[in-house]
C-alpha cells in the first residue's frame, strides 16, 4: 500500500463530508434542468460517454470498495463502515442509472433525452466528485461531464437551453471553485491527517516499543523468576547437603571411640557425643549444664581451668585429665581447642577425651612383667654362671650359638662366643669313645638342633686343646615353638671324666677278677678231680692191703676233694651269671622251669618227704638257666634246712611294679633276723657240717636277681619258717642295659 | 673215602695231655673186655701229624675212634676236630669229646663231635664212661654202614 493510496482514501473521506451538498445540488439542478429542457433529442454521444463513464465508475467504486475493505480489515478501529455502505449505494445507483437511459431512451423525446442526460450527467458528476479517488480526478470528472453538457445546452436554441448552458457553466465554475477550496481543505486535512498519521505511527511505534519493552520486561521477569527458583533450588540442595553432612558428622562423632564435647564460654555443655555420655552411666542430661553440676568440685575446677586456658590463649591445649566413670576414675588424654565463628570471635570450647586407662593399666602390667622377667633372668643368669654343667643355647634358624656359660668354656677349653655357627664348631668338640671322629649325623648337637631329637646322657670323648681327652656327658633338648618347630636347642655338657675313668678302671678290674675267678675255678676242677678220683682209686685198688684207718683217711680226702669240687662248681656258676646275658625276647614259661627243677630235685624231695605246691607262674623274659638256678637253690635250701616236721614248700608269684615278685615259702628252721642280710653274701654260712653247702647258693641267687635289676630278700622267723622273695622285670633287661654294656665294651677296646 | 677197618682190634686214639685222665680212660675202655688198640698223644700238634701221617707217624692207621680233650696244648681240640671233619679220609671217624668243662661252656665247639662227655668227678662214674664210648662207636659204625 503506497502513501498515495492512503492520501486518496483520506481525500475521499473529505469529499464524502464536503461533497454531500454538491451531490444534492447537482441532483436538484439537473432534475430541474431536465424538466425544463426535455425537448432536446440529440444527446446520444453524451449519453454513450456517460454510460461508459458509469461502467468505469462502477468498476472504480468496486475497486474503492475493495480498497476500503482492505483498509478496514487492516484497521477496524477507525470505523469506516458508513463509507463502505455508501460505496455500495453509489454502485447500485450507478448501475440503475446506467440502465435507466437504456430503458427509457426510445420513449423519450429529444428534450426528455436531453433532460435525462443532463440529470444523469449531473448526478454522475456529483457522484463522480464524491467517488473520485482524488480531488483532481473529481474536478476532471466535473469538467468533463458538466462542461460538455453546458456547451451542448448553449448550442441549443431556446432560452431555456441557454439558461441551462449558463447554469451548467456556473456550476462548473462553482465546482472548480469549490474544488479548489476543497483542495485546500483537503490539503490541510491531508497534512493534518499526515500529522495525525505520523502521530499515530509514532504512537504505534511507541505502543510497539511499549509492547516490546513490555515483552522484554516480561522476559526479564521470567528470567528473574527462573533464576530465583534455580537459586532457591540450589539453596535447598545446599541446605540438604549441609544437613546430610551435619548428620554424618553427628553420626561419626557419636560413634567415635573418643569422647567429644562442646562447651560455651560459660562452660555449659552444648554438645556431647555418646562416648562422653558413657562417662555418666545411663542416658544422663548433660546439655546446658556445667562441669560443676556434673563432676566433683576438684575435677570441675581442673576442667574449667583448662577451658579458660583455651579461651584465654585461643590455642589448643593438650593435658591428661582424670574422668569419673561408673567403674572408677579413668585416665584420659584431653585435647581442648577453641571454636571460632569469624576470625577472632571465639564462641565455644571443644574437647576430646581419649580414654587411656586400659593402656595405662597395660603399661603398668608390662612394666611389672618386665621387672619380673628381669629378676627371673638375673636368677637364671646366676644359675647358668655357677652351675657345674656346661650349657649351650643355639638358635635353630641361623644355627649360631646364642649363649654359652663359663662352665662350658672350661669344659671345652674354648670360648664358644655367640654368633659362632654350631655346625662349624661341633665337629671339633666331640669324638667317639674310641677316638674316631663323630659323623655329623650322629653328633648330638645337630641331632637336637635340626632334627629336634632329645638326647639324654650320651657320653663322648672331647679332644682337649692340649691333645688329651676328656669324657663328657651330653644331654640336649629342642625348644619348640607353638607350631612344634625347633626354634632353639639347649645342650648341656657335664665333665664326667673322673667318674668315667674310675668306672672304667672298676669295670676293667672287675672283669679281670671275673676272668680270673672263672679260670681259677675251671683250672681247679681238674686237679681236684684227679685227687678225688685217684684217692678213691687208691682205696679200691689196694683195698686188701689197707687197714681200717687208711680207708677212713682216704674217705676224708675224697670228701674234702668233693666239697672243694662243689665249691669250685658253685663259684664257676657264680662268676658265669653275667656272661649269660642273652635273654630271649620271647618270655619263657617260668612254670615249666619250676617243674624241671622239681624233677631234678625229685630224689631230695622224696628223701625229705616234702610237700611242694605252687601257683601258676607267669611268662617272663629271663634266661632259663638263671631261673632254674634260683628255684633250685631256694627249693633245695628249703628242703635242706627243714625242721622236725614234714617240710612244706609253697612257690608263688605276684604282680608288682614293673614285673613280678616270686616267693618260695617253707616251714623250716628259719633264720634269725640279724642274718637276713648276711646270708646273701658269698661263703657266708650259718651252719656247720650238719648242713652241706658251699655258702654260694644265695649269693648266686642275689647275683642273678640283681643282674635282672631285681631284688631278693627274706622274711623269716627261727622255728617257724622262711619266705624268700625276689623280683623279676616284665621287660627284657637286655634293652635297658644295652647302652651301658656298649660303653663298657667300647672302653675295653 | 674213609678207610673202614672191619677186622682186627678196634683202633682208638686218645688226645689228652693229662696222663691221669689217659690212664683212667684206658682203664675204663679196657674194662669193656674188647680187643682194643689204644694210642694216646699229649698235644694237638702230635695228633695232627699222626692223623696226617707225617713226622713220626708216616704209616699210622686211621683210628676207629678218637677221644678228644678240648683243652690240649699247641693245637686245640676244636681246631683238631675241624681238621678231622674236613679231611675226606677222616671225616667219618667217630669222635668223642671228653672235657672237664660243662657242656654249656663248650658251646659250638662240640657240635661236630659224635658225642660229648664231661669228665666225671667220681671213680665209679669215670669207669662207667667206657661203656658209653663203646656204645657211641657202635652207633657210628651203624650209621657209616
Amino acid at each position: 500500500m503506497t502513501s498515495g493510496d492512503v492520501v486518496d482514501q483520506d481525500a475521499a473521506d473529505l469529499l464524502y463530508r464536503h461533497g454531500v451538498g454538491g451531490v444534492l445540488v447537482s441532483i436538484l439542478a439537473s432534475s430541474g434542468l431536465a424538466l425544463i429542457s426535455a425537448r432536446q433529442t440529440s444527446l446520444l454521444l453524451p449519453c454513450v460517454w456517460w454510460m461508459m463513464m458509469t461502467i468505469v465508475l462502477a468498476i472504480r467504486s468496486v475497486d474503492i470498495r475493495y480498497y476500503r475493505a482492505d483498509k478496514h480489515s487492516l484497521d477496524s478501529r477507525k470505523g469506516r463502515r458508513p463509507i463502505d455502505r455508501f460505496s455500495w449505494g453509489i454502485f447500485a445507483t450507478s448501475v440503475l442509472w446506467a440502465a435507466f437511459p437504456l430503458i427509457f431512451l426510445r420513449h423519450l423525446n429529444e428534450a426528455g433525452r436531453a433532460t435525462t442526460a443532463i440529470v444523469l450527467s449531473g448526478m454522475v458528476g456529483g457522484g463522480a466528485t464524491l467517488l473520485a479517488p482524488s480531488q483532481k480526478l473529481a474536478t476532471v470528472f466535473c469538467a468533463s461531464l458538466v462542461l460538455p453538457a453546458s456547451i451542448a445546452f448553449l448550442s441549443l436554441p431556446g432560452f431555456e437551453n441557454t439558461f441551462l448552458g449558463i447554469l451548467g457553466c456556473a456550476y462548473f465554475v462553482v465546482m472548480i471553485a469549490s474544488s479548489r477550496v476543497t483542495h485546500r481543505a483537503t490539503m490541510s486535512a491531508v497534512r493534518l491527517s499526515r500529522a495525525n498519521q505520523a502521530l499515530v505511527a509514532e504512537m504505534e511505534q511507541e505502543r510497539e516499543r511499549t509492547i516490546a519493552a513490555n515483552i522484554e520486561l516480561k522476559c526479564a521477569q521470567a528470567e528473574l523468576e527462573q533464576r530465583v527458583s534455580e537459586r532457591t533450588l540450589e539453596l535447598q540442595r545446599a541446605n540438604q547437603m549441609l544437613s546430610q553432612s551435619e548428620d554424618r558428622l553427628h553420626s561419626i562423632l557419636d560413634n567415635s571411640p573418643t569422647a567429644v564435647y562442646m562447651k560455651d564460654l560459660e562452660g555449659r555443655y552444648m554438645f556431647a557425643n555418646r562416648q562422653f555420655r558413657k562417662f555418666f552411666g545411663e542416658d544422663p542430661a548433660i546439655l546446658g549444664k556445667t562441669d560443676y553440676e556434673l563432676f566433683s568440685l576438684d575435677a570441675a575446677t581442673v576442667y574449667r581451668r583448662n577451658d579458660q586456658l583455651v579461651i584465654k590463649t585461643g590455642a589448643p591445649v593438650e593435658t591428661e585429665e582424670m574422668a569419673p566413670h561408673p567403674d572408677g576414675p579413668h585416665v584420659c588424654i584431653s585435647v581442648k581447642f577453641p571454636l571460632k565463628a569469624g576470625e577472632n570471635e571465639l564462641y565455644a570450647v571443644c574437647g576430646i577425651w581419649m580414654d587411656i586407662t586400659d593402656r595405662k593399666r597395660e603399661e603398668a602390667n608390662r612394666l611389672r612383667i618386665t621387672a619380673e622377667l628381669e629378676r627371673e633372668r638375673a636368677r637364671l643368669q646366676a644359675i647358668l654362671q655357677n652351675i657345674p654343667i656346661g650349657v649351650l643355647v643355639t638358635e635353630a634358624e641361623s644355627g649360631c650359638v646364642l649363649m654359652a656359660n663359663p662352665r662350658l668354656t672350661r669344659i671345652l677349653d674354648r670360648d664358644l662366643i655367640p654368633g659362632v655357627r654350631l655346625v662349624d664348631a661341633c665337629r671339633f668338640i666331640l669324638c667317639q669313645p674310641d677316638g674316631a671322629p663323630l659323623e655329623l649325623e650322629r653328633h648330638p648337637f645337630p641331632r637336637v638342633l635340626t632334627r629336634g631329637e632329645i638326647v639324654t646322657g650320651e657320653e663322648y670323648l672331647h679332644e682337649r686343646a692340649n691333645g688329651g681327652t676328656r669324657w663328657v656327658r651330653v644331654s640336649g633338648a629342642p625348644v619348640l615353638t607353638s607350631a612344634g618347630q625347633v626354634s632353639a636347642a639347649v645342650l648341656t655338657l657335664e665333665d664326667v671324666d673322673a667318674e668315667k675313668r674310675a668306672e672304667q678302671g672298676l669295670r676293667r678290674s672287675n672283669n679281670e677278677l671275673r676272668q680270673f675267678a672263672y679260670a681259677a675255678a675251671h683250672d681247679l676242677q681238674e686237679p681236684l678231680r684227679n685227687v678225688a678220683v685217684y684217692t678213691e682209686f687208691l682205696g679200691t685198688a689196694y683195698a686188701d692191703r689197707l687197714d681200717q684207718r687208711a680207708h677212713q683217711f682216704i674217705q676224708f680226702a675224697i670228701e674234702g676233694a668233693h666239697r672243694m669240687q662243689n665249691l669250685v662248681r658253685d663259684l664257676l656258676a657264680y662268676t658265669r651269671v653275667v656272661d649269660d646275658i642273652e635273654v630271649p625276647d620271647v618270655p619263657v614259661p617260668t612254670n615249666e622251669i619250676l617243674q624241671q627243677v622239681l624233677f631234678d630235685l625229685k630224689t631230695a624231695i622224696a628223701e625229705s618227704g616234702a610237700e611242694i605246691s605252687s601257683e601258676s607262674l607267669p611268662n617272663l623274659p629271663v634266661q632259663p638257666v638263671h631261673l632254674r638256678q634260683l628255684f633250685q637253690n631256694l627249693i633245695s635250701n628249703a628242703l635242706k634246712y627243714r625242721g622236725s616236721q614234714q617240710p612244706r614248700v609253697f612257690i608263688s608269684a605276684q604282680k608288682s611294679i614293673g614285673g613280678w615278685t616270686f616267693s618260695v615259702e617253707d616251714n623250716g628252721i628259719g633264720i634269725a633276723k640279724r642274718y637276713h642280710e648276711q646270708i646273701f653274701d658269698v661263703f657266708k654260712r650259718l651252719h656247720g657240717r650238719q648242713y652241706e653247702g658251699t655258702g654260694i647258693g644265695l649269693a648266686l641267687c642275689k647275683r642273678i636277681v640283681e643282674h635282672y635289676r631285681g631284688r631278693i630278700w627274706v622274711n623269716s622267723e627261727p622255728g617257724i619258717g622262711s619266705r624268700f622273695s625276689f623280683t623279676l622285670p616284665r621287660e627284657n633287661v637286655n634293652h635297658v642295659r644295652t647302652a651301658d654294656d656298649r660303653a663298657y665294651q667300647n672302653t675295653d677296646c | 673215602m674213609c678207610a673202614q677197618q672191619t677186622t682186627g682190634p678196634i683202633r682208638i686214639l686218645i688226645v689228652e695231655d693229662n696222663p691221669a685222665d689217659v690212664f683212667l680212660t684206658r682203664e675204663a675202655l679196657n674194662g669193656q673186655g674188647l680187643d682194643l688198640h689204644i694210642e694216646s698223644l699229649t698235644d694237638g700238634e702230635l695228633a695232627l701229624s699222626y692223623l696226617a701221617r707225617e713226622g713220626e707217624h708216616p704209616v699210622a692207621d686211621i683210628p676207629d675212634l678218637i677221644i678228644l680233650d678240648l683243652n690240649v696244648p699247641k693245637i686245640g681240640g676244636p681246631e683238631l676236630l675241624r681238621f678231622i671233619r674236613h679231611t675226606p679220609e677222616l671225616c667219618h671217624v667217630c669222635v668223642v669229646i671228653l672235657s672237664s668243662s660243662p657242656h654249656d661252656v663248650i658251646g659250638d665247639a662240640a657240635a661236630q663231635a659224635s658225642c660229648y662227655i664231661q669228665k666225671p668227678a667220681t671213680l665209679r662214674e669215670f669207669l662207667a664212661i667206657g661203656e658209653k664210648i663203646i656204645r657211641v662207636l657202635d652207633e657210628c659204625k651203624a650209621m657209616g654202614a
